[in-house]
């Protein structure tokens, strides 16, 4: 590298002057002459849901820098502050890099044969022992979707038991439920492109400016540009994103269901109802039957402003003002995500938020839809859609139907009977079937448990006393504590692989590095361990990743989710495509169920004849407006436990940790956990600022520090669950959803004292 | 390439720096500082001219927010100041840091008089920079409430809320801190 010397003087006179002044060179400057020889690669955020395109710059072999990708449509070159380090956490300190076994209570190094064989002979004797159900595997919404399919074909349909699992089900299995109830199929209607359209904004029980801070900000933006856009936010909690609100209700934890019904009793009442639309696409259903539209008319009479203000603790002409808004907007868009997810009526309150867009026919057309934001960055493409749960098989296809194994094992090439028809464990009761050694071998991959889990110390007994195999990037984590075997894991940037968003955008990674020591992609050493246990015929085939995304992708052709038009070749060169995608020449799909969705366009004639939207997972075609009843948490607030504990996330740190946790940037920015407590509450109490508190539920304690502030209401109070530290799910209930399975962390009984 | 002789290179570096150095001193409160003077200091130029580098404060400064300077480049060389990116003040109620000063560097009726505020650097600030950084906003202390974003997501310091305290400018993950001070 020449440096010419009018360069030279430039760069050094500023390098000498700024330190003076108090200001260092700007980064501009630096970059211009760092950037030299680097290769940019494509890649996607390994954080949360929203997928941003990120370009990985790589310089002899090693990762040096990210830059948002300007050619992604989701972000357009933009990065919050997490995926701005990202490149930081791929030489973490904290890195895994070989096999360890433990032996005698303390890890060991092994070498990967000998760690394999023991897992595999391990495995392979509780199989023999206990049979299939004895063992399980608990994947990831991280993990790439060739990672869970290989794992999906092992557990599923080699050793044949259903106990896959995946921590989607801890995050979004009450979105699925919830689609699939109100729409037939899982996934939403529309994309990201509906933000700019939109006129409204209902973020229900999301904090989208830390939780999806790239969709905040294109939220904010379009607001920015367009004054007359409105968000209305229902959230018990005063969080960052209210900068943005034009109304904010503040329900009490928990006990926002009414407000949604009282919003459609009035869109209804005032005339906002798309009647014509409700006569072609809409049915209506309570828990047990059918209802008329007059019917619901009359189920809903019973949701005055005033009932469900007395319910929710909203004022009464809030929820007006909600239900006005959302009835004159031409175009509305409401965006959910653990807030409603994560509730023991989790599936009840998708409904709800889906039914004011049915009545008003908010939906299908450019800038309205139903719109749940997904966690994870691959929970979507991986899980849902590569059906990495106990109850799921590869593109949307469940295990109990006859036909959808048959499809499934032809693929796989395994006999039929290995497919169970019985769904497995889900999380929750697999974690129990641990504890009471029901399951006696657990695979985990690409995830914690031992400290997401709710309730998460009654877990541990499981995790303690029987057969553990770990498969991550770090050590350690809360779960590798209690591990007998760790397999280091490829991490981002060091494998290729597809991850799929929230908005059904599957996108291609590139492998830019060699993996860090020892450490190997993930679906190889499924792979492997498989063949170990035998099932080299089922196995040997897989020599890419793309082999596997090739299988994968043939067996969604035909179904809603058709990616077949998306193989390896293609997606290497897009910023990721929407499905459905039925062939190589389709350019993805905008709006499902609507015209210009390759499969509402191929029915017939005569099913659409005079319709807009036809809904064709459902057998008429119709979406469903769902009567459910307010049901509110499960432990409510009481004299004993008088406050309201919910859980949740900061802009800086993501999930566990275990990558956040390693930039000392972001460490130093949110440097410990704290409980939030309202100033009202904290005065009665008599809690100052920064004291050390002891918050207890029924299932345990937690000293903390307090943080006095206006953001939870009275009677409220909020965790940020990241820190191993400040374990905030050892106080989270674990009871769960009867629909979705998906815990309650966001609403428990709690109380606080001086430490 | 031309060649520079050494000289010559040192002419020019020096050239350069004196003028800053002169910029700074006349510049009055556009000049920017990464370091503030402790609690209770009068003025800079009073602060500097009393202190007589006892370090008492810096070893009662319970956050060890108070260190010694060890920036030649600084005004405050040498002299007890906090660095608030490092670790800011905290205003403890009893002002261990004041208490400890047997000169009149720093002293309780001088509180308030000087003022320092927080100014966001667009270049070094990851929100200035097309990304999304609110790391500030929610660090300011909620009873100053005083960064905010604007409509277009950029932080931004409300003058007549901030008192200086320096607790963004801990929390900032920049890479090169954006946030730095004017002193008044």
């Amino acid at each position: 590298m020449s440096i010419s010397r009018r360069e030279f003087l430039k760069v050094s006179a500023a390098a000498t002057a700024a330190s003076t002044i108090g200001v260092s060179l700007l980064p501009g400057m630096q970059k211009e002459l760092f950037a030299d020889g680097l290769n940019w690669h494509k890649s996607v955020c390994r954080f949360c849901g929203v997928g941003c395109g990120i370009m990985i710059g790589e310089k002899n072999g090693k990762v040096v820098a990210v830059k948002g990708d300007v050619k992604n449509t989701i972000n357009k070159g933009h990065l919050c502050v997490k995926g701005f380090y990202l490149h930081k956490v791929v030489y973490a300190k904290t890195r895994l890099l070989h096999p360890m076994i433990k032996k005698n209570g303390k890890f060991e190094r092994v070498s990967w044969d000998e760690a394999l064989d023991y897992v595999a002979k391990k495995f392979n004797q509780i199989r023999k022992q206990h049979g299939p159900d004895a063992l399980a595997f608990y994947g990831s919404g991280q993990a790439e979707t060739e990672e869970t399919y290989i794992a999906n074909k092992l557990f599923k349909g080699a050793i044949g038991t259903n106990n896959m699992e995946g921590n989607p089900r801890l995050c979004m299995a009450s979105a699925v439920g919830g689609y699939l109830t109100s729409f037939g199929k899982d996934e939403p209607a529309g994309t990201y492109a509906d933000i700019e359209k939109a006129e409204l904004f209902l973020l229900v029980g999301s904090n989208t400016a830390e939780a999806h801070p790239i969709l905040f900000e294109r939220i904010m933006r379009h607001k920015a540009k367009n004054p007359d856009v409105k968000i209305i936010i229902i959230d018990p909690r005063k969080t960052p994103t209210d900068q943005v609100a034009d109304l904010h209700l503040f329900p009490k934890p928990g006990w926002d269901l009414a407000i949604l019904h009282a919003m459609a009793r009035i869109l209804i009442k005032e005339g906002y109802a798309d009647e014509n639309f409700i006569k072609q696409s809409v049915n209506f259903k309570d828990n047990k039957k059918n209802l008329t539209y007059e019917e619901y008319k009359q189920f809903l009479e019973q949701f005055t402003p005033e009932k469900a203000a007395q319910i929710s603790g909203v004022e009464p002409d809030k929820i007006v003002k909600a239900a006005r808004m959302f009835g004159k907007a031409k175009t509305a868009m409401s965006m959910w995500t653990m807030g409603l997810n994560q509730r023991t009526r989790g599936v009840w309150a998708n409904n709800l938020v889906t039914n004011l867009h049915l009545i008003t026919g908010k939906i299908g057309v450019p800038g309205s839809d139903s719109f749940s934001l997904t966690g994870q960055p691959n929970a979507c493409g991986g899980v849902r859609e590569g059906g990495g749960l106990c109850h799921l098989l590869p593109a949307h296809r469940s295990v109990k139907n006859p036909k959808h194994r048959a499809e499934v094992a032809k693929v796989w090439g395994v006999p039929v009977s290995n497919i169970q028809p019985k769904p497995g464990k889900h999380t929750v009761a697999m974690f129990e079937a641990l504890n009471k050694g029901e399951i006696k071998g657990i695979y985990i991959m690409c995830t914690n448990p031992a400290q997401s889990l709710p309730n998460a110390s009654k877990y541990w007994k499981g995790l303690k006393e029987q057969f553990v195999v770990v498969a991550e990037s770090f050590f350690p984590t809360a779960t590798t504590d209690y591990a007998d075997v760790v397999l280091p894991a490829a991490f981002w940037s060091e494998k290729e692989g597809v991850y799929g968003c929230t908005e059904r955008r599957s996108q291609y990674m590139e492998q830019v590095i060699k993996p860090q020591g020892e450490a190997r992609w993930d679906a190889f050493i499924l792979r492997d361990l498989a063949i170990k246990m035998g099932f080299k015929k089922y196995f040997e085939k897989y020599k890419t990743a793309e082999d596997i995304w090739s299988e994968y992708i043939s067996l969604t052709k035909g179904t809603d989710m058709d990616l077949s038009g998306a193989p390896y070749s293609r997606l290497k060169k897009l910023r990721g495509i929407t499905w459905p995608v039925p062939s190589v020449d389709h350019p993805g799909t905008y709006k499902r169920y609507t015209k210009g969705d390759p499969i509402f366009d191929a029915l017939p004639a005569a099913k659409k004849k005079g319709r807009r939207m036809y809904f064709y997972g459902k057998p008429d075609g119709k979406a469903v407006v769902w009567a459910r009843p307010p049901k509110g948490p499960e432990e409510p607030t009481d004299a004993e436990y008088p406050l309201a504990l919910s859980t949740g996330r900061v802009l800086e740190h993501w999930h566990t940790m275990t990558m956040t946790g390693t930039v000392p940037e972001l460490v130093r920015a949110v440097p410990k956990a704290y409980v939030e407590i309202n100033p009202q509450d904290a005065k009665k109490m008599g809690i100052e600022d920064k004291e050390q508190v002891i918050v207890e539920t029924r299932r345990g304690k937690l000293k903390i520090e307090a943080r006095v502030i206006d953001r939870p209401e009275p009677g409220t109070i909020f965790i940020p669950w990241h820190w191993k530290q400040w374990m905030a799910n050892i106080l989270t209930i674990d009871a769960f959803d009867p629909g979705s399975k998906e815990p309650e962390y966001k609403v428990c009984a709690a109380k606080i004292k001086k430490a | 390439m031309d060649q520079i002789s050494r000289k010559e290179f040192f002419r020019e570096m020096f050239g350069f720096f004196k003028d800053e150095v002169e910029k700074g001193k006349s510049g009055g409160s556009d000049k920017l500082h990464y370091f503030l003077p402790p609690p209770g200091a009068e003025s800079i130029r009073n602060y500097i001219q009393s202190c007589d580098k006892c370090f008492d404060c810096v070893a009662a400064c319970p956050p060890m927010a108070l260190e010694v300077c060890r920036d030649p480049g600084s005004e405050f060389y040498d002299y007890p100041v906090i660095e608030p990116a490092r670790q800011a003040c905290e205003f403890c109620e009893d002002y261990p840091c004041i208490k400890a000063c047997h000169t009149e560097a720093l002293k309780l009726e001088n509180l308030g008089s000087l003022k320092s505020l927080a100014v966001i650097i667009g270049n070094f600030c990851l929100a200035y920079q097309d990304h999304f950084c609110m790391t500030c906003v929610t660090a300011c202390p909620p009873q100053y409430k005083a960064v905010r974003l604007n409509a277009e997501g950029l932080p931004e310091i409300d003058p007549s809320l901030c008192t200086g305290c320096g607790i963004c400018a801990q929390a900032c993950p920049a890479p090169k801190k954006a946030i730095a001070f004017k002193i008044e």
